[in-house]
C-alpha cells in the first residue's frame, strides 16, 4: 500500500515525490513528512484526508506553487512528466499542469467567458488564430461553446466551474490538478463537472489529480487514492477498494459495505445492490417531526433582485424541535429565503409570521433574539483575537449578562481553541466557531447557510450529532444545503427549490424518492423512502 | 459594443464638461445624455453593482442642498430667515443658495453617472489592451483592482449583515472594527488567491528575462531620465539664462525615458485575443465625442461666459444658453441612443 521510502522508480514521463518534506514558513510542524509517491501518466488520482491533513500542499507541490509561492522550507526531490517544479516554478510548469482552484471566482481575471480562456494564452504570445482555434476547442471539451461570449458574472457556480476547469486546459497540460472543485456546487453541477473530467482522463489521456470532501462523488471513477492523513504519517496510497476499506473518511455505501462485510467491497450504489437486495432492514427509529408549535411561518414569498425573481410564491414552516432542509441548484433562492425570513429582504408579496407576528413589523433585535443566522462564510463574522472573546462579543452585542463560555465551547469541541485567534483555524474549526459565536446567545431557532462547506465526513458527523441534541432540547433549525448526506442523517423534511418556486417538500426519504438528483446513496440502495442513511440500517 | 477609445473620448468629453460648468441648462442636457447612455448599457451588463454607488452620490447630493443653503447667506430671493444668534446657520436662506447647493450635488452625481456608464459598458480588461507593453504589469495590477471594487462592496454588504443579526449595532467608528477587520482579511485572501492563480496560470512567463546588471542599468537609466526631466524644467522656469540648455536637458531626458520604456514593452511577448474594430458606430460615437469636446473647450476659451454661473449678485439667476452648444453637448446621447435604437443592444439584453 504506502510505498517504501526512497523505492520510487517511475517512468521518466511519470510524476513522482521521493521522501518530499515541507515547512510552511515559521512552522515546526511539517505539512507533508517524508512523502514518497509514484504515479503513471494518464491516472486519475483522488488525495482525499481530513481538513489540515496536507492534500492541498502535496497538490501544490507537483506545480511548483509549494515552495515557489508559499515560501517555507522543502526537501526531497519532485519530478512531474520529466520537469522539476522545485527548480522551474509554477510559471514555467503552467504549460505542462493546469490548476483549478476551489473557489472558480477568486481565480478569474476576466469578466468574459472566451477571454479568461485566452488568458494564459495571451501571456505566453500565442498567435491569434491558434488562441481562436484553441478557446473552441476547450469550450467543446467542457461543453460551454454557448457561454463564450457571457459576462462570468452571468455564469451559475456549476458554469463558472467548468469555465475555471476549461481556461486550466487551454494550454493543453499533459497533467491538470483540481483542489476541492466541486464543494461549492450543487449535485447535479458536481456530477456534470465530474462527468467532463471522467471523459478528458479517458478519451484524452489527461492526467487528473483531485482533492475531494465529498468521496461519494468520486470513488467511482478514480485509479487511484492517496489518503494523507497529516500527523507526521506516510500517505496510504492504493486502488479505491484498498484504501477506502480501511481509512475513517468513506461514504456512505462503503461504510455500510465495511460494516456488514461486502466483498469485495462496493464503491457505488450499482455495486452494493446485489448485496442490499436480501439485507434484513430494521424498522427506522426515525425522529418524528411535527411535535412543537409552529414558530416561523412563510405564506406566499415573492422576491426580486433587479428585476431578477428570487423567490416565487414560497410557503415553509419551521416548527421547534424539527430540523427542516432547504436544497436546490445554486441560485435557486434559498440564502435569498432565509435572508427573507429573518427580515432582511422585505417579500414583493406574501409574508413572513415569526410567533404569529410579521417579521417586517418587527425590529431586527427582536428577530435575532429568537432566530440565529450562521453565513455560509465564518469568515464574515470572525474578527476577535480569540474564539472566546468571540462569544463574548455576541453576549454583548445582544445586552446579555456575561457568563462562562467554555461550556459551550467544549460542547462544541472548541475547548482547546478557546485562546487561539480564530482565522489560524481550518475551515471546519471555523465553521464551529461561528456556530458558537451564534448558540452563545441561545437563540430558539437556527438558520444555517451551507454548514457542511469545506467539511470532512467526521467534522460533519460531529455536526450532526450536535444538531440532533439541539434539536432534542427544542430548538427549530433551518438548513440551506447542497449536501444530500447531511439531509439524509439528520433532517426531519426537506423542501426543494428551484428557480424560487417549491419544486418539492416532505419526509427526505419520500422526496429523494421523487427527486433522483437530491438521493442520498443510501436511499438510492434500498429505494424504500425509509432508510436514507447509513444510520437507518445498522442503528 | 463600442471600441474601447471611442467610449474613453465620451468619457472625456463628459467629464470636462461636467467639471467645467456649473450652467444649469448645460447640466441638464450632459445629465439626460449621460443618464440615457448609463441605462443603455445597463441593458449590456444588467448585473452591474454601480446602482448603490449611483445612490450613495443621490444620498450626498440630498446634503448638498440644505449643507449649502444653510452656509451660504447672499442672494436677493430670500426663502426665509433664521435667527442670526445661531451660529453658522443663522441668516437669510436664500434660493441662490439652494440652487447652488443643487448644481454642486448634480456635478458629483454626473461625474459618478459618467463612470457608472463607462465601467458598466467597457470590460476593464478592454482597457487593459490599450495600456503599453511596458507599462503592461502596473495596467494589470490596476485591472484587477477595479474588478475587485463591485466584489468588494458585495463582501461589505455581506459582513455588516452577519454582524448585525450576530445583534451587533454601528453607531460610532469603534463599532467599524468588526466590519473592517474581516473585510480587510476577506481581501488579502482573496488577493492572495487571485495572485496565485494567475501564477499557476503562466502570468509573466512571456516576459524576457534579463540579466542583473542590465536590470541596474535600465534602473539607473530611469533615475538619470527623471533627474534630467527635472533640472531641465528647472532651468526652463527659473533661469533666464538657461533657457536653451534646459530645452536640450529636457529633451534628452525624454528620449532617454521613451528609449527605456520602449525596451522594457520589447521585453513583453504578448498577444491578443480579442482585436477590437473601429466599426462605423464607434466611430460615430467618438466622432460625436470630439466635437462636444471642441466645442466645450472653444466655449471656454472664446465665451466663457457662456459655461459660468454664478447666480448670486451680481450675477443672474436666469442661466445664459448657447444653442450650439447645447446642441453639442446632446451629441453626448449617442452611444445611449445608438445602443437602444440597435438589434444588438437587445440581443446583448437577451444574452446577459
Amino acid at each position: 500500500m504506502s510505498l517504501p521510502e526512497g523505492n520510487v522508480s517511475p517512468p521518466k514521463s511519470g510524476i513522482a515525490l521521493r521522501e518530499v518534506t515541507y515547512h510552511y514558513p515559521d512552522s515546526q510542524v511539517a505539512a507533508l513528512s517524508n512523502v514518497s509517491l509514484a504515479f503513471q501518466p494518464g491516472e486519475f488520482v483522488l488525495i482525499m484526508g481530513p481538513s489540515g491533513g496536507g492534500k492541498s500542499t502535496l497538490l501544490r507541490c507537483l506545480n511548483g506553487l509549494v515552495p515557489h509561492f508559499y515560501g517555507g522550507r522543502l526537501h526531497g526531490e519532485i519530478s512531474v512528466l520529466g520537469r522539476d517544479p522545485v527548480r522551474l516554478g509554477p510559471r514555467n510548469m503552467s504549460d505542462l499542469v493546469g490548476f483549478v482552484f476551489q473557489d472558480p471566482e477568486a481565480q478569474f481575471v476576466v469578466d468574459d467567458v472566451a477571454g479568461e480562456l485566452a488568458f494564459s494564452m495571451e501571456a505566453r504570445a500565442y498567435p491569434r488564430s491558434l488562441m481562436l482555434e484553441r478557446v473552441q476547442e476547450v469550450a467543446g471539451l467542457l461543453g460551454i461553446e454557448q457561454l463564450l461570449e457571457r459576462r462570468i458574472s452571468t455564469l451559475s457556480g456549476g458554469q463558472r466551474q467548468r469555465v475555471a476547469v476549461a481556461a486550466a486546459l487551454a494550454l493543453q497540460p499533459s497533467l491538470l490538478i483540481l483542489d476541492e472543485p466541486t464543494s461549492q456546487l450543487d449535485p447535479m453541477a458536481a456530477d456534470e463537472l465530474l462527468m467532463a473530467l471522467v471523459r478528458l482522463n479517458r478519451e484524452r489521456g489527461l492526467s487528473v489529480f483531485l482533492s475531494e470532501h465529498r468521496i461519494e462523488r468520486v470513488a467511482a471513477y478514480v485509479h487511484r487514492v492517496v489518503y494523507m492523513s497529516g500527523a507526521g504519517q506516510p500517505p496510504l496510497d492504493g486502488t479505491p477498494r484498498q484504501v477506502l476499506a480501511e481509512v475513517p473518511l468513506a461514504p456512505p455505501v462503503v461504510r455500510l459495505g465495511r460494516q456488514l462485510g461486502w466483498q469485495p467491497l462496493p464503491l457505488t450504489v450499482e455495486e452494493a445492490r446485489p448485496f442490499a437486495r436480501n439485507l434484513p432492514l430494521p424498522e427506522r427509529d426515525g425522529h418524528e417531526s411535527g411535535p412543537g408549535p409552529v414558530r416561523l411561518r412563510a405564506e406566499g414569498v415573492s422576491y426580486a433582485y433587479s428585476g431578477l425573481q428570487a423567490l416565487r410564491g414560497v410557503d415553509l414552516e419551521l416548527r421547534q424541535g424539527e430540523i427542516v432542509a432547504i436544497q436546490g441548484h445554486n441560485g435557486s433562492g434559498k440564502t435569498t429565503l432565509l435572508k427573507t425570513l429573518l427580515g432582511l429582504l422585505r417579500p414583493e408579496k406574501g409574508r413572513v409570521l415569526l410567533d404569529g407576528q410579521d417579521v417586517s413589523r418587527l425590529d431586527l433585535h427582536e428577530i435575532i433574539a429568537r432566530v440565529g443566522y450562521v453565513p455560509q462564510s465564518p469568515g464574515s463574522l470572525l474578527f476577535e483575537d480569540t474564539v472566546l472573546a468571540e462569544l463574548e462579543f455576541t453576549r454583548r452585542s445582544h445586552g446579555l449578562p456575561a457568563k462562562d463560555c467554555l461550556p459551550l465551547l467544549e460542547r462544541l469541541g472548541l475547548a482547546q481553541y478557546a485562546n487561539t485567534y480564530p482565522r489560524d483555524l481550518s475551515q471546519g474549526e471555523r465553521q464551529r466557531v461561528a456556530l458558537a459565536a451564534i448558540l452563545v446567545a441561545e437563540p430558539e431557532l437556527l438558520l444555517l447557510d451551507e454548514p457542511t462547506l469545506g467539511l470532512d465526513y467526521l467534522q460533519k458527523e460531529r455536526l450532526v450529532v450536535l444538531l440532533k441534541e439541539l434539536r432534542s432540547e427544542g430548538k427549530g433549525i433551518l438548513i440551506a444545503t447542497h449536501d444530500t448526506e447531511l439531509v439524509a442523517s439528520c433532517a426531519d423534511r426537506t423542501i426543494i427549490l428551484q428557480e424560487g418556486r417549491v419544486l418539492d417538500s416532505g419526509a427526505p426519504g419520500r422526496v429523494m424518492l421523487r427527486q433522483a438528483g437530491y438521493a442520498s446513496q443510501v436511499s438510492r440502495l434500498f429505494e424504500d423512502g425509509e432508510h436514507i442513511a447509513v444510520e437507518d440500517v445498522i442503528p | 459594443m463600442y471600441h474601447p477609445v471611442a467610449f474613453l473620448l465620451w468619457v472625456l468629453a463628459a467629464a470636462v464638461l461636467a467639471l467645467g460648468t456649473r450652467n444649469p441648462a448645460y447640466l441638464g442636457l450632459l445629465f439626460a445624455a449621460v443618464w440615457l447612455t448609463y441605462r443603455s448599457a445597463r441593458q449590456y451588463n444588467p448585473r452591474s453593482n454601480w446602482g448603490s454607488i449611483i445612490s450613495l452620490g443621490l444620498w450626498v447630493w440630498g446634503i448638498t442642498i440644505p449643507f449649502n443653503a444653510l452656509s451660504i447667506h447672499l442672494g436677493r430671493y430670500v426663502l426665509l430667515t433664521l435667527p442670526h444668534s445661531w451660529p453658522l446657520i443663522g441668516g437669510a436662506i436664500t434660493l441662490e443658495g439652494v440652487v447652488v447647493g443643487f448644481l454642486s450635488g448634480l456635478s458629483l452625481v454626473l461625474l459618478l453617472t459618467i463612470f457608472a456608464a463607462f465601467n458598466t459598458a467597457i470590460d476593464q480588461y478592454q482597457l487593459l489592451r490599450l495600456v503599453p507593453s511596458a507599462f503592461y504589469h502596473a495596467g494589470m495590477v490596476a485591472s484587477i483592482a477595479i474588478t475587485f471594487m463591485p466584489v468588494m462592496a458585495a463582501t461589505f454588504a455581506e459582513i455588516r449583515q452577519a454582524q448585525s443579526l450576530r445583534g451587533h449595532r454601528f453607531r460610532g467608528i469603534r463599532d467599524f472594527l468588526p466590519l473592517l477587520s474581516p473585510l480587510l482579511a476577506s481581501a488579502l485572501e482573496r488577493s492572495i488567491q487571485l495572485a496565485e492563480a494567475m501564477e499557476a496560470r503562466g502570468y509573466g512567463s512571456g516576459i524576457r528575462p534579463i540579466s542583473a546588471r542590465t536590470n541596474l542599468g535600465l534602473q539607473l537609466g530611469t533615475l538619470a531620465g527623471l533627474l534630467a526631466l527635472i533640472i531641465g524644467l528647472f532651468l526652463r522656469v527659473y533661469s533666464t539664462r538657461g533657457q536653451g540648455a534646459g530645452l536640450a536637458i529636457v529633451i534628452a531626458g525624454s528620449l532617454s525615458l521613451v528609449g527605456i520604456l520602449w525596451y522594457q514593452g520589447r521585453r513583453v511577448r504578448r498577444s491578443h485575443f480579442r482585436v477590437w474594430t473601429w466599426d462605423s458606430a464607434s466611430l460615430i460615437v467618438a466622432g460625436s465625442a470630439v466635437i462636444t469636446l471642441l466645442a466645450v473647450i472653444g466655449a471656454g476659451r472664446w465665451s466663457a461666459g457662456s459655461l459660468g454661473y454664478y447666480p448670486y449678485p451680481p450675477g443672474s439667476l436666469i442661466p445664459r444658453f448657447d444653442p450650439l452648444l447645447g446642441a453639442s453637448i446632446l451629441l453626448l446621447a449617442v452611444p445611449g441612443a445608438l445602443w437602444a435604437g440597435s438589434k444588438a443592444g437587445r440581443q446583448s439584453h437577451e444574452l446577459a
